[in-house]
C-alpha cells in the first residue's frame, strides 16, 4: 500500500491526466483533418490548401502536446 | 496547386465540384452569409482571447491550484482545442455551397462530423423561384432564403441565408425558362 501511495503522486496523477486530454486533441486533430480532406473532393477551390495545411499544423500541434506531456 | 498560385491574385481559379460533367460549367456559386456564423465564432474568439492572448486570466483561474507547467498546458492545450474546432466549423461553411450549372442546381450541405446531405435537380424540372426573407438579422444584412420548386418526385431546394439571393433567383429563372424554351423547339 506504502508503495501504491509513492506511485500515486500529484505529478504522476498530473501526467497520466495531460496524456489523456492531449491524445484525445490529438485523435480529435486528425478526425478533422481526415474531415477536411473528405469535404475537399466535393468542391475544389483556392483555399483548399489553406485548410489542408491548418488541420496539418493541428495535428502536428497535437503530437507535440502528446510527446511533452510525457515529461513530469 | 503550388503555393504561389494560391497568392496570386489575377490567376483563374476554375471551380470544379464531384460529379461535374464534362460540358457542365458553373455559373453561380453561393452559400450561407457569414453573418449566421457568427452565433459560434464570436464566442470561440472571446475564449480565444481570454484563455490564451490574455495571460492573466488563465493564471487567475487555475493558478492557485497548479504550478506554470500545469497552466502553460492547459494554455496549449486550450488553443488547440479552439484552433481544431474554428478550423471543423469553417470548413463546413466553407464548403456548403450552392452551386448553379448550366445544367442543375446542386446544394452541398455539412454540418458536423460526416453529416453531409446533396440535393441536386436538373434546371428542366424546376417550377418556380421564390425568394423569402423574414428575420432580424436577414432584414439587417440582406440575407435571404431561395425556395426552388420542382415538378414531380424531384426534390425541392432551399438555399438559405444567402447575400445575392436577387442574381442568383433571376440566373435561375432565365436558365429554366431558356432551358425549356430549347426543349419546346426540339
Amino acid at each position: 500500500m506504502n508503495e501504491l501511495n509513492n506511485y500515486l503522486t500529484f505529478e504522476f496523477i498530473g501526467m497520466i491526466f495531460k496524456i489523456i486530454l492531449s491524445a484525445f486533441t490529438l485523435l480529435y486533430s486528425i478526425v478533422i483533418l481526415r474531415d477536411v480532406l473528405d469535404l475537399q473532393t466535393f468542391y475544389e477551390s483556392r483555399f483548399n490548401i489553406l485548410f489542408k495545411i491548418l488541420s496539418f499544423l493541428t495535428v502536428i500541434g497535437s503530437l507535440i502536446l502528446l510527446l511533452t506531456s510525457f515529461n513530469n | 496547386m503550388k503555393l504561389s498560385d494560391l497568392l496570386s491574385k489575377n490567376k483563374d481559379f476554375s471551380k470544379t465540384f464531384l460529379g461535374q460533367n464534362p460540358d457542365e460549367e458553373i455559373l453561380g456559386v453561393t452559400r450561407r452569409g457569414f453573418v449566421i456564423e457568427l452565433k459560434w465564432f464570436l464566442p470561440t474568439i472571446i475564449a480565444y482571447y481570454f484563455l490564451i492572448i490574455d495571460s492573466n486570466f488563465l493564471n487567475l483561474l487555475i493558478g492557485n491550484i497548479f504550478n506554470d507547467a500545469y497552466v502553460s498546458f492547459t494554455r496549449m492545450l486550450v488553443f488547440l482545442i479552439l484552433s481544431i474546432f474554428i478550423i471543423n466549423r469553417l470548413t463546413d461553411w466553407f464548403y456548403s455551397v450552392n452551386l448553379v450549372t448550366n445544367q442543375r442546381v446542386v446544394d452541398f450541405e455539412f454540418s458536423g462530423l460526416g453529416v453531409k446531405k446533396i440535393v441536386e435537380t436538373d434546371i428542366r424540372n424546376i417550377q418556380s423561384v421564390t425568394i423569402e426573407s423574414s428575420g432580424f438579422l436577414s432584414f439587417i444584412f440582406g440575407l435571404s432564403t431561395i425556395h426552388i420548386l420542382t415538378s414531380g418526385d424531384n426534390p425541392n431546394i432551399d438555399l438559405e441565408f444567402i447575400s445575392n439571393a436577387n442574381q442568383i433567383q433571376d440566373l435561375i429563372s432565365d436558365l429554366s425558362r431558356s432551358t425549356n424554351k430549347n426543349e419546346r423547339i426540339k
